[in-house]
């Protein structure tokens, strides 16, 4: 089986790539970017299986990023990660084409187990 | 007063940076003991077991600090509207969590007996914050040390109910109207069109619970 | 035209005051901050608003009603003294006519050769007297001028006639009335003199007689007349026939300007130079070369006047009424005033709610805005950490990479510095918002601070003076600021002073919302060009070593952010005045 493709897109270098790493040590072949331009360039490029999106960066708003990523490649699973997230916001982003959210910081479990759930529903 | 408002705010964010803040040096002081331990122990090996338990501590910083951001992040967002539907539970459970600093001081710890169940009302969410505030504040400051503040909530007849009591040595002849002072207490409770009693040992506050904006 | 310039100008520059008065500060209802004074005038501009527009049209009717009313008063004054006159003439005709017709009679009655015997005209004389009064003689003239016989004190048997005017007026009109003359006595007397047509003999004759002017003055005088008006007869050359109060004695000259014959009753008036004016009324009397008139000095105007102020009630109902009048418009523009005040008030509260709902919703947004910035180093702590742990756990090397772990130790440590500056930022935040309020009073803040000085008072031989204002309002402030601005104000004062200087500490209540502390000293003074240096941090005049300059400047900081103000004046040698305001209630920045 191949390895799940993980992007994460955070502007925070450090968090991203030493998550980058830890996904990697589980497994997957994860990439991390540091702003949306690259993210979105991955995407037209390398589209990957999972992406893990860090709402609040810099520039573009994450929102938007998240609706590009959809168009550029439907079947690639979002997962937001913002630092607050409330029902209400949960539902938006769901209907934005969200795979689901994380709140950071993270146990690595749960994003390991989030990052499963959405590959699964990638497959279907 | 509404100055006095923001200086309540002003010292909720104090005491949770102050919380924080020893989070941070918990961490800080582990991570460098986990070099220390790299560095002098260089010959021998690492030892597994003992670093895991210093990563263990640092996660559990780790989760303390975000617990209380959130706290911090959600009482920031009650200041955003002065109307709003709310969990009152959920109200003093923020509270709490940022005055817990406070209340460390004096070793005084708070008891929770928040009723499940209860049915949302609309209130100024900053301003309830404030009156349990004050409330708070004037049984911290009558107890002695190591004393315990216990809160308890319940619904009945279309009001909420919540009480305070204190358990522990009470400071004889101490400064009980707190920086806010009585007359604050009353109007802030007039606002939020609740009724507070005391009857020494228990301070009730009846609120009405809302359902529809007028 | 100028005089018309000039009056254009000054209402011009009244509307132009009043105007101004009324509307200056409408304008500044929102802006200006609340204030008795603003209050007081407010209340004055309203109540001259109102008592204007209710006064103006009421003035204006008051004036209109008493011009009419006086129109009204003085065509009846007019009509009365009409009625007066003409019922003067009428007796005064009647009287004359009653003896032409006598006369008539008498000559009808009789002939002439019986006229003639002088016993026959005594003895008519005496009953004709009898019956008519103030006859004083009788007499026939014949054709020819001559008089025939006579009855009457003087002897004018044989008297020529036939040269004078009167008798030549008599043959030809058949009748006639003289002037008035002088005659026996020294009495007034007029003549009426009838011809009596004798058609048989182609002749004619004329009995005379001489009427005393007794009864005429006496019709004249008892003409309704007051104290000062006057009625008089003259004649067409305007010499008085009767005695005239206040125009001249009979057989005089009139003295004022002559009435002319008028068939009408005509009024007019007359000005007398330096006295008032009297209305004249003049007529001719018929059958007679004479003319009546009247002279009223209570003109129309006072008239009524005296009519209104004699009507005690009613004017002092008027300014009873008046009187309510006003107390009404006082009351109502006070409650006007009270009302916009309370509105103002209203408003006041409801935008410093929005403004405090706004600040609050501000502090709310940094706030969570911090709790999220927070969020992303400890996140990156979290994995870093978590990496040292997947490491220790799932590597397969034998050996740890110990400089990996050093770089992860690293990127933790950087990480708790970075939330360290924030909450750093957060504490600071807090800090400002959290001025610890306390209710201080002023006068024992000072107290207290001068009690700190003491020493160094008495030791330098300083004298100072307080004049603590009492019962000023007790101040929400930050308690240990102001003990410090105090403290260095006065101990600047101490050290400009010479030993046995001067200093005095003052407090007062301005505008009832701000307290101002003066500290006073005659002490060596600040050149003018040097004040507005004084503020600044590091700015000393002391010598080298001596304070750190950073005093006054810190003071300032702690005034302004306490939402005071402070001023200086000075002069060199003389001393200086430190002034300090404080807002009653402190605003927290």
């Amino acid at each position: 089986m191949s390895k799940v493709k993980v992007l994460l897109v955070d502007d925070e270098v450090e968090f991203a790539s030493t998550l980058a790493e830890r996904l990697q040590i589980r497994g997957y072949e994860a990439k991390a970017v540091f702003c949306a331009e690259s993210a979105l360039d991955m995407v037209r490029s390398e589209p990957p299986d999972v992406v893990l999106l860090d709402l609040k960066m810099p520039g573009m708003n994450g929102v938007e990023v998240l609706r590009t990523i959809k168009k550029l490649s439907p079947s690639c699973q979002v997962i937001l990660l913002t630092g607050h997230g409330s029902e209400q916001s949960a539902a938006e982003w769901a209907a934005d084409g969200a795979a689901d959210y994380a709140i950071k910081p993270s146990e690595i479990e749960t994003l390991v187990a989030k990052i499963n759930r959405a590959n699964e529903k990638r497959l279907k | 007063m509404k100055d006095l408002r923001i200086s309540f705010i002003g010292r909720i964010i104090s005491s949770y940076t102050h919380e924080v803040k020893n989070y941070l040096a918990i961490i800080k002081e582990t991570n460098g003991l986990m070099r220390d331990v790299i560095e002098i122990k260089k010959s021998r090996g690492l030892d597994e077991k003992h670093f895991l338990g210093f990563i263990g501590c640092v996660d559990e910083q780790i989760g303390r600090a975000t617990a209380i951001t959130d706290y911090l992040y959600r009482f920031a967002h009650r200041m955003e509207e002065d109307r709003a539907t709310v969990h009152i539970n959920d109200l003093i459970d923020e509270l709490v969590a940022l005055m817990s600093r406070l209340a460390y001081r004096k070793r005084i710890s708070f008891n929770k007996m928040l009723r499940g169940g209860l049915p949302t009302t609309i209130l100024n969410p900053m301003l309830f914050h404030y009156l349990l505030f004050c409330l708070i504040e004037v049984k911290m400051l009558s107890l002695q040390k190591n004393g315990v503040i216990s809160i308890g909530t319940h619904f009945s007849d279309g009001f909420f109910f919540v009480t305070l009591t204190s358990e522990g040595g009470i400071v004889p002849s101490s400064d009980t109207t707190g920086t806010s002072g009585a007359g604050e207490i009353e109007g802030i409770a007039m606002e939020l069109g609740a009724v507070i009693s005391d009857n020494g040992s228990e301070t009730v506050i009846k609120i009405p619970a809302v359902t529809q904006v007028k | 035209m100028q005089k018309e310039e000039r009056h254009t100008g000054l209402v011009q520059k009244f509307i132009a005051r009043y105007r101004n008065l009324i509307l200056s500060d409408a304008s500044s209802v929102s802006a200006t901050p609340l204030s008795k004074d603003r209050y007081k005038s407010l209340k004055i501009r309203i109540f001259l608003v109102i008592g204007t527009l209710a006064g103006v049209p009421l003035v204006m009717i008051t004036i209109l009603s008493y011009l009419s009313l006086q129109g009204a008063f003085k065509e009846d004054f007019n009509n009365q003294m009409r009625g007066n006159i003409e019922s003067t003439r009428q007796s005064v005709e009647f009287f004359i006519d009653e003896r032409i017709s006598a006369l008539r009679f008498l000559a009808a009655a009789n002939t002439y050769a019986q006229l003639s015997d002088e016993r026959v005209l005594q003895d008519l004389f005496i009953k004709f007297k009898r019956e008519f009064g103030e006859v004083v003689d009788l007499g026939v003239i014949n054709s020819d001028g001559i008089q025939a016989s006579y009855a009457g004190p003087y002897s004018l048997q044989g008297k020529d006639y036939s040269n004078q005017d009167w008798f030549h007026e008599v043959v030809i009109r058949g009748v006639y009335v003289s002037d008035v003359f002088m005659g026996y006595r020294k009495i007034p007397h007029f003549a009426i003199a009838v011809k009596k047509e004798v058609p048989e003999r182609g002749t004619f004759w004329i009995l005379r007689a001489t009427i005393d002017m007794a009864t005429l003055n006496r019709y004249v005088s008892i003409a309704n007349l007051k104290s000062r008006d006057d009625a008089f007869i003259i004649n067409h050359q305007g010499i008085l026939q009767t005695q005239s109060r206040y125009h001249g004695n009979v057989l005089e000259k009139i003295a004022i300007e002559a009435p002319r014959p008028s068939e009408e009753v005509i009024l007019s008036e007359v000005r007398q130079n330096g006295s008032t004016p009297l209305i004249l009324g003049y007529t001719s009397i018929k059958k007679s070369p004479w003319i009546l008139g009247m002279t009223v000095a209570s003109t129309a105007q006072s008239k009524l006047l005296d009519l209104l102020t004699r009507d005690m009630v009613s004017a002092y109902l008027a300014v009873f009424l008046v009187f309510l009048g006003i107390i009404a418009n006082i009351k109502f523009s006070s409650a006007l005033v009270n009302w916009i005040r309370e509105a103002e008030l209203e408003r006041e509260e409801a935008i410093a709610q929005s403004q405090h709902s706004g600040k609050l919703a501000s502090i709310g947004r940094l706030g969570a805005g911090v709790a999220h910035e927070i969020n992303n180093p400890l996140a990156i702590i979290n994995e870093k950490a978590g990496l040292m742990k997947d490491i220790l756990l799932m590597s397969t090397d034998a050996h740890i990479n110990k400089e990996k772990f050093i770089g992860l130790i690293q990127a933790i440590s950087d990480s708790v510095t970075r939330c360290k500056a924030i909450t750093q930022r957060l504490l600071g935040f807090a800090r400002r918002m959290d001025v610890r309020h306390e209710e201080i009073d002023l006068n024992d803040t000072i107290r207290e601070v001068i009690e700190f000085l003491d020493k160094e008072i008495l030791y330098r031989n300083i004298s100072l003076e307080t004049r603590l204002k009492e019962d000023l309002p007790r101040i929400i402030s930050d308690k240990g600021q102001l003990q410090q601005v105090f403290l260095n104000i006065i101990n600047n004062a101490i050290d400009a002073v010479e030993d046995g200087g001067q200093i005095m500490v003052s407090t007062e209540l301005r505008n009832h919302d701000r307290i101002r502390v003066s500290i006073k000293d005659n002490g060596q003074g600040i050149a003018k060009e040097k004040i507005k240096n004084i503020f600044e941090p590091f700015y000393t005049t002391k010598e080298k070593g001596k304070g750190t300059g950073l005093g006054l400047s810190i003071t300032y900081g702690i005034v302004d952010r306490l939402g005071g103000s402070i001023q200086v004046e000075s002069e060199v040698s003389v001393g200086t005045t430190f002034h300090v305001e404080l807002p009653v209630r402190a605003e927290a920045q």
